[in-house]
């Protein structure tokens, strides 16, 4: 038994060393990771038991927690939360991937290849700036009121307070979600294609010859074929909806009132301009909580790039 | 049979109507930006939903004064991060995907954790880290989150496309008596090149994009570019619109020239990894 255990430990042992190489390549990855990733997010853990600003530090227990379960800014910001992230989820989802069937389905190889690039575009505007240009879309004298204007919807002389400037909340998180329309530029159509590219034309001839109509190739199909695109958009979609504040910080700073305040907002502004870090730092452990009960059990289904059958070579 | 052929005519022009039109709205937004680029301000007020000539090219200078250095803080930032990346992240692929050593998969699940891990946790922790290493205000501060959390992401990508180049290579690479590293260097990476590209890239654009962080850590003279325009022109109706405009077809332009060059190649690395879930 014991001499097992010692060709065990040997095996172990050489095992190792041969794979030192292994090790060395991703040391500075894993040292990097340790250092500017895990550490910040295990005190960020701690922060959230401490009243902590810039002068003070001290231990509160769950003290954070309990206020944060009363602080209706906070309760309030989740339901806002939720309204902007699952509309905006669903479309993101849904949009680009009408766009890709519409495309996939022009004959001309010319002319589709063209509509990807065309819808790759939005890309080269930063963020910030396609943010900006949005505002002036949507302020009070901007074009989607002289359109709405024009086809007669409302009054002539009705104003429409699109993003809250000037104090009415009953249209804002409607033109949050409406930001970015028609929702299909960046990258997210070309993923798509990709997988529609990955079904063997075969198949589809084969459909057809079936007589199955186009929408029931895509469902029975391509939808299929899909998942794993979905699936990527989903958790995404998931883990970047619930920290996702730079509306609130580029265009209505949470307002009208507390209108568009979403627990990430919340977190910035406590943190960062009330100077209230450990209070803040509680609505972060809240979010990562909410993040990782949400996207865990979908990565328990997923194996990254097949990465539990990659043997190694060397 | 000649009616049918008819009808998957029409079918396809309709198609292609629907498409075009649905572009057209979706660039609308940025052709205005483009338009009002090159309009003096009262051209602007009267005008501004369609495209006029003169084109007042002088809007470009004053923007181009007011965020250049916005724009050489935003290039030295993606000069020095990126191509750090890159290396550090595709020796982690190489490894995790082609060694066999003792611990992989807790060390790939370790690097894979983390993208369950949202930014806005560690946003007032790395702060106050960054703050007590003295690199506020350094652009270090945003060099090494490239160095360092960036990575994950990317491995995302490259694990796949690593992983889906055939082993036989390096087995022929290794018979020919090359050590892991020259197969990594002179193997691994030449043919990962559109992936490392297409990597780059979105990264690239990230490091673009980022206002948040940059605005936390930095002093106004260090801010990178999405930071430096929220700064000069955030104050809608103070601003000149058309300078304002021009500012953002400044700071656009070296993502447009980098399009312009890449995107087939983007594409390419984008439709062929797959991504594999």
């Amino acid at each position: 038994m014991t001499v097992r255990k010692k060709t065990d430990k040997v095996a172990l042992w050489q095992a190792i060393k041969r794979g030192r190489w292994g090790y060395i390549m991703i040391a500075p990855l894993i040292l990097g990771l340790l250092v500017f990733s895990y550490y910040p997010s295990v005190s960020g853990l701690v922060l959230s038991f401490f009243n902590k600003t810039s002068t003070v530090s001290e231990f509160v227990g769950v003290e954070n927690f309990v206020k944060l379960m009363k602080d209706e800014i906070f309760l309030d910001s989740i339901g806002t939360m939720f309204k902007i992230m699952i509309p905006k989820l669903l479309i993101s989802i849904i949009a680009p991937l009408i766009m890709a069937e519409l495309i996939f389905a022009v004959k001309n190889d010319k002319l589709a290849g063209a509509f990807r690039v065309l819808t790759l575009i939005p890309i080269v505007a930063p963020g910030v700036v396609s943010m900006l240009i949005w505002r002036n879309l949507l302020s009070v004298d901007g074009l989607l009121t002289d359109i709405v204007k024009l086809f007669g919807f409302v009054e002539k002389d009705a104003v429409l307070d699109w993003l809250g400037a000037l104090g009415d909340d009953s249209l804002v998180l409607f033109s949050i979600i409406f930001i970015g329309f028609p929702w299909v530029g960046g990258t997210s159509v070309l993923i798509y294609t990709a997988g529609l590219n990955e079904i063997s034309s075969e198949v589809i001839e084969a459909a057809r010859l079936d007589g199955a109509s186009t929408m029931r190739r895509i469902f029975s199909i391509d939808l299929p074929m899909l998942t794993g695109q979905i699936k990527y958009f989903l958790i995404f979609g998931i883990i970047g909806g619930l920290q996702d504040y730079g509306v609130q910080y580029t265009i209505t700073d949470g307002g009208p009132g507390y209108a568009t305040y979403v627990p990430g907002y919340y977190l910035y502004k406590l943190a960062f301009a009330q100077d209230n870090m450990g209070y803040a730092a509680t609505i972060g452990v809240i979010l990562f909580a909410a993040t990782f009960v949400l996207s865990a059990f979908m990565f328990k289904f997923m194996d990254i790039g097949g990465m539990k059958k990659q043997q190694g070579v060397f | 049979m000649e009616q049918r052929k008819r009808k998957v005519h029409f079918a396809q022009i309709l198609l292609v109507a629907v498409i075009v039109f649905t572009l057209v709205l979706m660039l609308y937004p940025l052709a205005m930006a483009l338009w009002n680029s090159f309009k003096t301000d009262l051209t602007y007020e009267s005008t501004r939903w369609f495209p006029t000539l003169p084109l007042r090219w002088k809007n470009l200078v004053s923007a181009f004064d007011s965020i250049y250095k916005f724009l050489i803080n935003t290039l030295i930032v993606a000069g020095v991060g990126i191509p750090g990346m890159l290396l550090i992240a595709s020796m982690a692929s190489f490894a995790f995907t082609k060694i066999r050593f003792p611990g992989k998969t807790f060390f790939f699940y370790m690097v894979m954790a983390l993208m369950m891990v949202p930014t806005i946790l560690t946003l007032i922790p790395a702060f106050l880290l960054y703050k007590s290493m003295g690199l506020q205000n350094s652009l270090m501060s945003l060099i090494i989150p490239l160095w360092t959390s960036a990575c994950v992401g990317s491995m995302f990508l490259l694990v796949s496309f690593m992983a889906s180049l055939p082993n036989e290579l390096f087995e022929a690479a290794q018979i020919d008596g090359g050590g892991v590293l020259k197969s990594f260097w002179y193997v691994a990476l030449p043919l990962s090149a559109p992936i490392l590209g297409t990597v780059a890239i979105m990264q690239i654009v990230s490091v673009w994009n980022d206002y948040i962080w940059p605005r936390i850590i930095l002093d106004e003279t260090k801010f990178t570019i999405s930071a430096g325009l929220l700064l000069t022109f955030s104050a809608e109706y103070t601003a000149n619109m058309p300078v304002m405009f021009a500012a953002y077809l400044v700071s656009s332009s070296p993502l447009i020239l980098l399009f312009i060059f890449a995107n087939k190649f983007y594409i390419r690395g984008l439709t062929s990894a797959g991504i594999k879930m």
